[in-house]
């Protein structure tokens, strides 16, 4: 099957096989581009989220994709926001469930919880740590696609298959004609 | 175009390309859809009591009662995958100009559903403000409630209320009618159940005695 692509790289020049690669890395740095200028259209370091646990049941479910947004608008009750603990690599998505705003500062005070939480989220916060901030949160979830995700989450579980995919891609790069 | 690999590929490929497009087309034309919601909300009843609440020390707890009564069926279409609706309580103090807490929350999955009648709303989660007293706040009570589609984004709503009910004065928890003068209480400073537990005492545990009231009747308040 792959007698013709094998012949081509054969004949390859050193020229024409740096020019694929200089192809190849247009395409990553493009890819990377449009990540990097999503994330500065929607003032959020990561525009796209996977949902990872089951804490949003009924309404995310793991896999699911979440499309964020940071206005510059406070945060209000009900927003569902994807946050971070200080200290803590891992995103949380969960909703405010209450909110003070401090008068002189206009520093927020917020409480969150998930959807299919009994108790709300001050056991996930550092120890002694009652409230999150403005800072901990990276955007606010605007937008909902069902199941996309769970590529992700596959190849987290197994990474064997990310290795395969990455490995199988970069093949079709090099041998491809265009 | 003569290969199995290549008509698989542009088959793919065009069944993206067009899966996408419907998502899309789906997520575009969804917030317009017309809807009118409506909800009201009556209080009933408010209590201000105090207990010692996790570091903040002896704070004021509101245990509110309302009566809700909202209609929200016009807003499941058949892009709607469910209905998060919540009871938020709005006030002012001095130190904090917006405070919001959500004292109630409901998910509603199908049209059927979205009569909503409770007659005696209690809150669910405790309603304490981040100072330790309310100081008597005028708090307004509104219905917030957030669209889930199948795709596209998320939209939310609530009623506007100019309705402010004044809170009344803290009373102590022997006035209240829950305990003996002498005992002392702390609040577990969980948001869910509010679950009160006496100093030294563990009425959780089923031994058959109510380690609190001495009047033979078992009342762990479930406020």
């Amino acid at each position: 099957m792959f007698e013709e692509e094998i012949r081509f790289l054969r004949k390859m020049s050193k020229r024409q096989l740096a020019q694929q690669f200089l192809n190849f890395l247009m395409i990553v740095s493009s890819a990377l581009m449009v990540w990097k200028g999503l994330a500065l259209y929607t003032n959020s370091e990561s525009p796209i989220v996977v949902v990872l646990s089951g804490s949003m049941e009924p309404a995310f479910y793991r896999g699911d994709l979440l499309f964020l947004g940071m206005p510059d608008e406070p945060v209000r009750v009900g927003d569902i926001c994807v946050f971070k603990i200080s200290g803590r690599d891992v995103p949380i998505v969960h909703r405010v469930i209450k909110l003070h705003d401090e008068r002189k500062t206009g520093k927020q005070y917020i409480l969150t919880k998930g959807d299919n939480n009994q108790v709300d989220d001050r056991g996930l916060y550092n120890p002694g740590q009652q409230w999150i901030h403005k800072e901990d949160i990276i955007g606010k979830v605007k937008g909902f696609l069902p199941y996309v995700g769970m590529i992700t989450i596959l190849m987290n579980d197994y990474p064997q298959l990310k290795y395969a995919l990455i490995g199988f891609l970069g093949l079709y790069m090099l041998i491809n004609r265009e | 175009m003569y290969n199995l690999l290549q008509r698989a590929n542009a088959i793919f490929a065009f069944s993206m390309t067009v899966t996408f497009g419907v998502l899309g087309a789906i997520a575009i034309v969804t917030p317009f859809l017309p809807s009118f919601p409506s909800a009201q909300i009556n209080v009933k009843d408010i209590q201000v009591i105090s207990y010692d609440y996790m570091s903040q020390g002896e704070s004021e707890f509101a245990f509110v009662k309302l009566q809700l009564d909202a209609d929200l069926t016009s807003l499941f279409n058949w892009n709607t995958k469910q209905l998060f609706v919540s009871v938020v309580a709005e006030y002012e103090t001095k130190s904090h100009d917006i405070n919001q807490v959500v004292l109630w929350d409901s998910i509603i999955q199908s049209k059927e559903e979205a009569h909503i009648k409770v007659s005696d709303l209690h809150n669910e989660y405790n309603f304490v403000d981040i100072t330790t007293s309310f100081r008597q706040v005028n708090a307004s009570y509104s219905l917030h409630w957030d669209v889930m589609p199948y795709v596209g984004m998320l939209i939310n709503g609530h009623t506007t209320s100019n309705q402010f009910i004044k809170f009344p004065p803290r009373v102590s928890l022997a006035r209240a009618g829950v305990i003996k003068k002498s005992s002392r209480f702390t609040v577990d400073s969980f948001e869910g159940q509010i679950v009160l537990s006496l100093d030294g005492d563990d009425d959780r545990i089923d031994d058959g005695v109510d380690d609190r009231i001495d009047d033979g009747v078992d009342d762990r308040v479930d406020v």
